[in-house]
């Protein structure tokens, strides 16, 4: 692939001057004229980078309170002009330009060309190594490599880098080096290979000289050709992914001087145009370098064929190849093709010796591995299902209080869940709590006040409490076990708090009646890095004695707030209505396509009297209104209202009470007309929970009370179809309230009061959409459908077989030196020798916590029995997976046909669950 | 080729099971304790202290119950919040794939029947600036001069404020319901996209197609064809352009982890609503925990996830196109096997 055709050297030339390989090359490289460009652009580029950063303006420092000095605020955000040091703009604070375009160029020479360097070598070692052992080395290291390709360059970049400690350029190049070798090695491999077989090795070998010596001495001087190409590939490639990884953030950027951070503004062009025209100018010029160097090289030898064999093309194919994932896929180190034209010496191959395999009867053979899988799958099932958490929930609280409003809370709070109660002194107790019932710690904070509303919001072990009470509203943030108090508003009436965890910290929505106001308003108290800096939101004028609001987050800063409204002008009832607010707490009344935001008439709760005159009830607001937000923005509301009729001015009790469940789209306009069903019993509480996450959306509707002994829970799947109701009878004595329904852990659980005359404690129970307990439920093996279990058990046996045979390979890798050592020794000496070698292994891995992935440790984490019946399946597996692997090498095709079972099974598998998702939209 | 199957596969079974170690084990890396000082029960509430092993074996457990975990932002189940984004990138990725044959083929077949003539020198150098050209670079300079200054071209994400996702039921829906809308929307947003990734898939695609077609050129039976007096566009079209498709339709098939990995940076600078963009903010993002410290970085269970997908497909990609490969043309299965 050459721009200018290199011109052929006259013969007599090469013998008059007698020129050695690299005049040669320097000669063709010459002729090479965008070469030659491209080297004079650099060495400009290298000079660049060593007085650059001399020259440049310094990096302005703001001052306390994040000031910049005035004098360079005067010159913030202003095109190039032609003084000094503003010839190529400023940016923000007055930062003058040029300090980025000066100075980055070294970290991406530095970054590029080392880590090229470190990467040939890595790569000439392994490749050599494994070119010239062959046999299992080389299967070994290659499938390595294979594995190391199969990652897309900048991804692996990333992920590390994210988690390095210190982003320095020495780390990032030797990083570099260490992530970009796998290439390298392949094309040095192949080469070697070749090499390998030819004369000079012979003779070499025969007249006794050893391994490493023939590789060093003979191999690797002949490779050396490749391996200029290969470095100067890599320097290009690497330079793109340092500059992606710098443009996402991942690179060596926390210095703020380096390439791609500074080009993230684009509203304003110097800000990238300069820096961007360096890296260009940068990247090209290595580019025509390489592209020089590989033609002088190439000249007919087999670099071209093996650069061809390595991407499926020419040599400069490969470049394109490896550029590829980072230019028009963003990512992704393409996997080489072996070309079917190439000899078969140049191919992937290594001659591999048969193993000769005893045979024995399949079914013999296939039975106990099969068996031990299932067995240890069930095993590994039981360790994770979810069935292990109690099903029934019971733990006292503390002393609820008889005489107070019974006011609690109930959060999920990662594996644990924090209550608030009010007890008859008027604290407020916060509990934490773990799933089984132990109490973990407790707080009381004095409310000071008798009717005391309580919400309760958790994020990461963080949570906030809030309430009504003393003169105002109060919050509690809790940290663990500790508790910051704070008084959130003053004065007048707040009622009705919700508290919800947005990004960043919690909102606090609630009605509030300031002193000399007649109305309620809705207001928005937004708690910032760590709820130390609230900040009060007048959301809109409600103008409703008891309109109440629930919010909810789409995880980007937004909140939906659902709310009662009076203010219907026909019907004169009650207004369920949804609002959207921005970031910044302002109300989103209209979209920009003039759709209104504001959604859902559906009067809720009105009476009728005597003369059929329509009154407005006044919904008590814990009764049911839910909303939740799906992953893909759509929004569940739940509420309930009723047809309930009015005698005189006495209301009949028992009427219809209809519960509502309806889906909204991503921009808040319902998707479908609500569905809706009549509860049929009187709610003397309700709560309403809709599960975030899978395929049956579900919503629990219960009713205990001291009228009905039972709580009720309706569940629907997506289109709103009823699909079971339970009834599910309460212990008899005393008297529940308050139900509480949360999606926990993406299930559905109620939790309610139960108030007895001695005691009071919090009941709890989970309710899972799955018919009663089959035998699988019963042995802790049900993870979800029929289908799902049998496909997991099938392709979980397939998965532990190979992790299986992976941990093999990994954890007794340490004991291949002690083998090679032991390999000339007597059998009766050997074997007790590699024995204790093997004990001592094993010792180390039980004895480090954060050793390399054993089966051995994770069996640990299983309870008694699967744990020793998971001891005795690994080390039965370990034994007839070996021989299975050897089985599957010498007759092929019966493993052909099990491998094709199990890919269908877990093909109709992820069918099955993706077609019930399907079906569970429409 | 039953025997190469079984090979190719559980090589790259072998192969993901090596790189989920991998990765769970690089995103423990330098694992601080996001737990501030104080907060009782959050370690253990986060498994912190279980060893890395218990920990790789739930996360494994999870990923085969099909649960890629939750965000640490909003705690969103990152399996839909992925599928959700899944139409947008292969939206985008598609058009530009398939733009970029159109122009590429002709391109290189034109560069290959005149070697190293003016035509071909001017691509070939189009070609080295256009591959050295980081795309976000091509990116800002597209948006300055197309939607900042000039025609009023959308700045970035992938559809107007209020459509749904796009190929979600609701898409389906509004679409029906007013197609130019939706449609024109969907165009607007995708132009400058678009080209950004297709100019640096032609730059390599056009090369890929003249190396392709240079070498079949000069096989035997392109001479023969030529000795029996068939005319040049024949030749070229019947017998070399057909042959030399043979590796750029595994090239193509090499692209599927692009639907995957999506065009992060093409994404990134448009703020474009598929998966790159999701692999960006995890990246970025989600860094605050509500104390205010910055706690490691990144968006942990999302990124395992988007590489765990990403490595999924490329594998797999690999996989059919050696397969592809191997039955397309029987002497490397008949190698393979003949070891």
């Amino acid at each position: 692939m050459a721009v200018t055709d290199a011109p052929p050297l006259p013969d007599t030339a090469v013998a008059v001057q007698q020129l050695n390989h690299w005049q040669i090359v320097w000669r063709r490289f010459r002729a090479h004229r965008l070469a030659m460009a491209g080297l004079a652009v650099f060495g400009l580029l290298v000079l660049l980078a060593v007085i650059g950063p001399h020259v440049a303006p310094p990096v302005i420092v703001p001052g306390p309170g994040g000031l910049f000095p005035p004098k360079d605020m005067a010159h913030a955000d202003q095109p190039p002009t032609w003084t000094w040091p503003y010839w190529f703009g400023s940016g923000y604070g007055g930062q003058p330009e040029a300090t980025y375009v000066l100075t980055g160029e070294g970290t991406l020479l530095l970054i590029a060309l080392g880590g090229a360097l470190i990467a040939s070598m890595v790569g000439m070692v392994i490749g050599g190594l494994a070119g010239y052992l062959g046999r299992w080395v080389d299967g070994v290291l290659m499938r390595l490599v294979d594995a190391l390709l199969s990652i897309p360059f900048l991804l692996l970049l990333v992920l590390i880098t994210l988690y390095l400690p210190e982003r320095s350029v020495a780390l990032f190049v030797l990083l570099f080096g260490l992530i970009g070798w796998p290439g390298v090695a392949r094309l040095v491999r192949g080469y070697v290979l070749n090499l390998r077989e030819r004369e000079y090795a012979m003779a070499a070998r025969a007249l006794g000289v050893t391994v490493p010596g023939i590789v060093w001495r003979h191999l690797l001087p002949n490779a050396l050709d490749v391996l200029v190409v290969s470095f100067t590939l890599n320097v290009g490639v690497f330079m793109l992914t340092e500059v992606y990884a710098e443009f996402l953030g991942a690179g060596v950027g926390d210095s703020g001087i380096t390439t791609g951070a500074s080009l993230l503004l684009q509203d304003q062009w110097w800000l990238w145009a300069f820096t961007g025209a360096r890296l260009l100018l940068t990247i090209t010029s290595v580019n025509f370098i390489g592209d020089g160097l590989r033609d002088a090289l190439d000249a007919g030898s087999t670099t071209r064929e093996l650069a061809w064999k390595e991407s499926g093309t020419s040599s400069l194919g490969r470049a394109f190849i490896a550029a590829s994932h980072t230019l028009s896929a963003g990512w992704g180190r393409l996997q080489v093709i072996p070309h079917p034209h190439l000899p078969a010496i140049l191919r992937d191959e290594s001659p591999t010796e048969r193993v000769h395999v005893p045979s024995l009867p399949l079914s013999l053979r296939l039975a106990p591995p099969v068996l031990l899988y299932l067995l240890l799958v069930g095993g590994m099932l039981y360790a994770h299902s979810p069935m292990k958490y109690a099903p029934n929930y019971s733990a006292p609280v503390s002393y609820i209080s008889l005489l107070a409003e019974d006011s609690y809370a109930v959060e999920p709070a990662g594996a644990e869940l924090l209550f608030l109660g009010v007890d008859p002194s008027q604290h407020l107790i916060v509990t934490r709590m773990a799933p089984t019932g132990r109490r973990l710690y407790r707080a009381l904070l004095d409310t000071g006040d008798t009717n005391t509303q309580v919400s309760l919001a958790v994020r990461r072990a963080r949570a906030l409490a809030v309430w009504t009470g003393g003169d105002g509203l109060n919050a509690a943030y809790l940290t663990g076990n500790r508790v910051q108090r704070f008084r959130l508003v003053r004065g007048g009436v707040a009622e009705h708090p919700d508290a919800v965890v947005v990004p960043g910290g919690f909102d606090v929505i609630f009605t509030w009646q300031r002193a000399g106001y007649a109305t309620h308003d809705l207001y928005l108290v937004r708690l910032r890095n760590g709820a130390l800096h609230p900040k009060l939101v007048r959301l809109f004028h409600a103008e409703a004695d008891a309109s109440f609001a629930r919010a909810v987050t789409d995880g980007q800063n937004r909140l939906d707030l659902l709310y009662m409204d009076k203010n219907h002008p026909e019907r004169g009832g009650w207004e369920v209505r949804l609002v959207r607010l921005t970031p910044t707490g302002r109300v989103l009344t209209r979209s920009r396509s003039g759709r209104p935001w504001r959604v859902l008439g559906a009067v809720s709760y009105v009476f009728f009297d005597a003369q059929n005159h329509p009154h407005p009830y006044v919904i008590p607001p814990q009764w049911a209104l839910g909303v939740q937000r799906l992953a893909d923005g759509r929004v569940w509301l739940a509420w309930v209202d009723g047809n309930d009729q009015m005698e005189g001015s006495a209301r009949i009790i028992g009427g219809q009470n209809i519960l509502h469940v309806q889906l909204l789209r991503a921009d808040g306009v319902p998707a479908a007309p609500p569905r809706s069903i009549d509860s049929s019993v009187e709610p003397s509480g309700m709560a309403v929970s809709l599960a975030p996450t899978g395929s049956a959306e579900t919503a629990y509707y219960p009713a205990p009370g001291p009228i009905q002994d039972f709580l009720q829970a309706t569940t629907f799947n997506r289109a709103g179809t009823v699909l079971s109701r339970q009834r599910v009878a309460y212990d008899g004595g005393g008297s529940a309230s308050n139900p509480l329904a949360l999606a926990l852990h993406g299930h559905p659980r109620v939790f309610w009061q139960k108030v007895r005359l001695r005691n009071a404690r919090v009941e709890g129970a989970v309710y899972h959409s799955t018919s009663p307990p089959d035998l699988l439920t019963r042995l802790g093996l049900n993870i979800g459908t029929v289908w799902q279990n049998i496909g997991l058990v099938l392709f979980g046996s397939l998965a532990a077989g190979v992790l299986l045979a992976l941990i093999n390979v990994y954890v007794l890798l340490p004991l291949v030196p002690v083998w090679l050592l032991l390999r000339r020794m007597q059998a009766t000496r050997r074997w007790p020798l590699f024995a204790l070698a093997t004990g001592v292994l094993l010792a180390l891995l039980f004895a480090l916590p954060a050793s390399p992935p054993s089966f051995v440790l994770a069996i640990g984490t299983l309870g008694f029995p699967s744990a020793w019946l998971a001891v005795l399946g690994a080390a039965l597996i370990s034994f007839w997976s070996g021989r299975f692997v050897l089985y599957m090498q010498e007759r092929s095709f019966r493993a052909t046909a099990c491998a094709l079972i199990a890919l269908t099974v877990v093909a109709a598998m992820y069918g099955v669950i993706f077609i019930e998702g399907q079906v569970g939209q429409i | 080729m039953s025997g190469y199957i079984v090979r190719r596969l559980s090589q790259a079974v072998l192969t993901l099971f090596l790189l989920s170690i991998l990765f769970f084990l690089l995103t423990r890396l330098n694992a601080q304790n996001p737990c501030a000082a104080g907060m009782m029960g959050c370690v253990e509430m986060l498994h912190l202290n279980d060893p890395v092993t218990t920990q790789y074996v739930d996360w494994l457990g999870g990923l085969l119950h099909g649960n890629f975990g939750y965000t640490v932002q909003g705690g969103m189940a990152i399996g839909p919040m992925l599928l959700i984004r899944f139409p947008s990138t292969v939206m985008l990725v598609g058009i530009s794939l398939v733009l970029q044959q159109l122009i590429a083929l002709p391109l290189g077949i034109l560069a290959a029947l005149r070697p190293y003539s003016l035509v071909d020198q001017t691509l070939t150098v189009l070609t080295y600036v256009a591959l050295s050209t980081p795309s976000f670079l091509l990116g800002f300079l597209l948006l300055s001069v197309f939607a900042m200054h000039g025609p009023k071209l959308p700045i970035g994400h992938s559809d107007d404020l209020g459509l749904p996702f796009l190929g979600t039921g609701e898409w389906w829906v509004a679409l029906l319901h007013d197609p130019g809308f939706v449609l024109g929307d969907l165009v607007r947003h995708l132009i400058l996209p678009v080209i950004t990734l297709t100019v640096g898939g032609i730059a390599i695609d056009s090369r890929f197609m003249r190396a392709a077609m240079l070498s079949v050129l000069h096989e035997d039976y392109i001479r023969t064809a030529r000795s029996n007096g068939l005319s040049r566009a024949r030749i070229i079209f019947k017998h070399a352009f057909r042959n030399a498709l043979l590796p750029i339709i595994t090239n193509l098939g090499l692209y599927l982890p692009a639907l995957i990995g999506g065009a992060v940076v093409v994404e990134t600078v448009f703020t474009f609503g598929g998966l790159g963009y999701a692999f960006e903010t995890a990246i970025t993002g989600s860094t605050a925990f509500p104390g205010g410290q910055i706690v490691g970085s990144g968006d942990r269970p999302t990124l395992l996830a988007l590489v765990m997908l990403s490595a999924l497909a490329v594998v797999l990609a690999n996989l059919l196109a050696d397969l592809a490969y191997a039955w397309l043309d029987p002497r490397i299965r008949l190698d393979r096997e003949g070891e």
